[in-house]
């Protein structure tokens, strides 16, 4: 194929005649005029994303914020009273089913906050944050979130602390003592069970529960080492009325280890959530489903 | 496993480019045929499709530019994106439609892509802990996306040269995902896709 004849395929190459500028300008007005509304109309709909691993969150220290608004709950009420808080875990893409919870819990009125146990999303990136936000903040009751496995994920654990705080808290609410834990070992690093015994021992409150994605005990996926499967149920047993998990997207039977009851609370994608009562310093737990 | 499968799709994709750009190097022929196949052909920038807040990269057009192949380098400064952040993306449209308008000047109303994202960083995860599974995670260094646009060439007669203007929506893998197969119920088309906007110069 002679140059000739290639180029009788390819519009651009074509043009042997001159151009005037009166032709010129008049191509480039109609070219403008054809292109420019299919080229900036969607910029009316779609936003620029830069990149997935950006972290520039628009939300900042929500824990915090909530935590004031669960401490101001306790104002008139007396330590040991009886109180109540639902709980959600993994919710990762699971929005729809997510809002069902939401709307079950805004319908009571009896709850004083609600646990997000971590997993709000499936590959640690801001987006998901932010889709994630976009669901729970319909909640009417101050709620937590705890860091999950795959929230870790690429910059997840920086995107989480801007957004959500510090990966290891604690809170206290009418004289117990709330622990969240951060064991994502394999997405993260070592679990801190020194600050987790320092933290559980210090504490002066009548009951104390603990909140962490991973049920190690468990040994999920052979996670966990059995030294540090025996230093967290030690540091459970010896300090903590009962323990709270997500990450196996089920609601669980009650698990004794060590005399201590374990929970793991399922995912809202498989139907499942759990509500807690403390009433005459025991912990009744309601495995709910929908 | 995830992990070898993207690389050896990645891999796949690489040496049907550099046959493609051998086989038929349309700039090439059409400009220059003297010009070795691997010369680039154009010269692109971009904003936004994930690939950098200002990306720039050289590519390759075969068959008449009904293909092109074009590697970006992006980055993203801290004061945009939270933190420092730098890729290269891979990115391969096919030109199906085109409507001359007068004689210099091109429009492909509806372009197709694909774009293979590398983030050039070792803290976001290729693999995970050497006690986790392969198969646990898909490698979140590496991204896939989708996208369509439109695209309008202009020719310069005075630098004997081709201008490209494009926009284009970019989907990536995640939230494809999360789109089509999680929450379609929940999620909009706009929650998961991005805008692009980008120009080249096709010499």
């Amino acid at each position: 194929m002679n140059k000739k004849n290639l180029n009788s395929h390819i519009l651009l190459t074509n043009a042997d005649r001159p151009l005037n500028r009166k032709q010129f300008l008049r191509n480039l007005g109609y070219s403008a005029l054809a292109s420019m509304p299919a080229l900036l109309l969607p910029g009316c709909y779609f936003d620029l994303e830069y990149s997935p691993y950006m972290t520039n969150v628009d939300y900042e220290n929500l824990n915090a914020g909530n935590l004031e608004k669960i401490a101001a709950l306790e104002a008139g009420r007396e330590y040991g009273n009886t109180y109540r808080f639902g709980l959600i875990s993994d919710t990762h893409h699971f929005y729809t089913e997510t809002k069902k919870v939401i709307g079950i819990f805004n319908s009571r009125s009896d709850l004083d906050f609600v646990v997000i146990i971590g997993d709000t999303t499936n590959q640690g990136l801001l987006r998901e944050f932010n889709w994630g936000y976009d669901v729970i903040k319909k909640l009417k009751y101050p709620y937590i979130n705890i860091i999950g496995n795959h929230d870790c994920l690429d910059y997840g654990i920086e995107i989480f602390e801007k957004m959500y705080g510090p990966l290891n808290f604690s809170f206290s609410f009418l004289g117990t003592e709330f622990i969240c834990f951060h064991n994502n070992n394999w997405e993260s690093s070592e679990p801190d069970y020194g600050w987790l015994a320092q933290k559980a021992s210090s504490s002066t409150a009548a009951h104390r529960v603990l909140f962490a994605h991973i049920d190690n005990s468990g040994c999920a996926f052979n996670r966990f080492s059995q030294s540090q499967v025996d230093t967290f149920n030690n540091i459970i047993s010896e300090y903590f009325d009962c323990a709270i998990h997500g990450h196996a997207h089920e609601n669980s039977k009650e698990d004794m280890v060590n005399g201590v009851p374990r929970y793991q609370i399922g995912s809202p994608g498989y139907g499942h959530y759990m509500v807690v009562t403390f009433n005459n310093g025991i912990f009744e737990v309601e495995r709910c489903t929908f | 496993m995830y992990l070898l499968n993207n690389r050896c799709c990645v891999a796949a994709a690489l040496i049907i480019t550099l046959v493609f750009i051998m086989v038929d190097n349309t700039a090439a022929l059409e400009h220059n045929p003297g010009r070795p196949w691997y010369i680039p052909d154009l010269i692109s920038v971009q904003t936004a499709g994930y690939i950098g807040y200002a990306a720039g990269g050289i590519g390759y057009l075969s068959f008449h530019r009904f293909w092109e192949s074009t590697l970006f380098y992006g980055y993203v400064p801290e004061e945009i994106g939270g933190r420092e952040i730098h890729t290269m993306s891979w990115k391969n449209s096919i030109y199906p439609i085109r409507i001359s308008l007068g004689d210099i000047c091109e429009i492909s109303p509806l372009y197709l892509g694909a774009t293979f994202l590398f983030a050039l960083d070792k803290s976001v995860h290729w693999q995970y802990s050497t006690d986790c599974p392969d198969w646990y995670y898909p490698p979140t260094g590496f991204h896939g996306a989708l996208n369509f646009g439109i695209q309008v060439l202009i020719r310069s007669r005075l630098l004997e040269v081709i201008h490209g203007f494009y926009a284009e929506i970019t989907m990536l893998d995640t939230y494809m995902k999360a789109y089509f197969w999680d929450d379609h119920e929940h999620l909009h088309f706009n929650d998961c896709a991005t805008l692009a906007l980008g120009y080249k110069i096709i010499f």
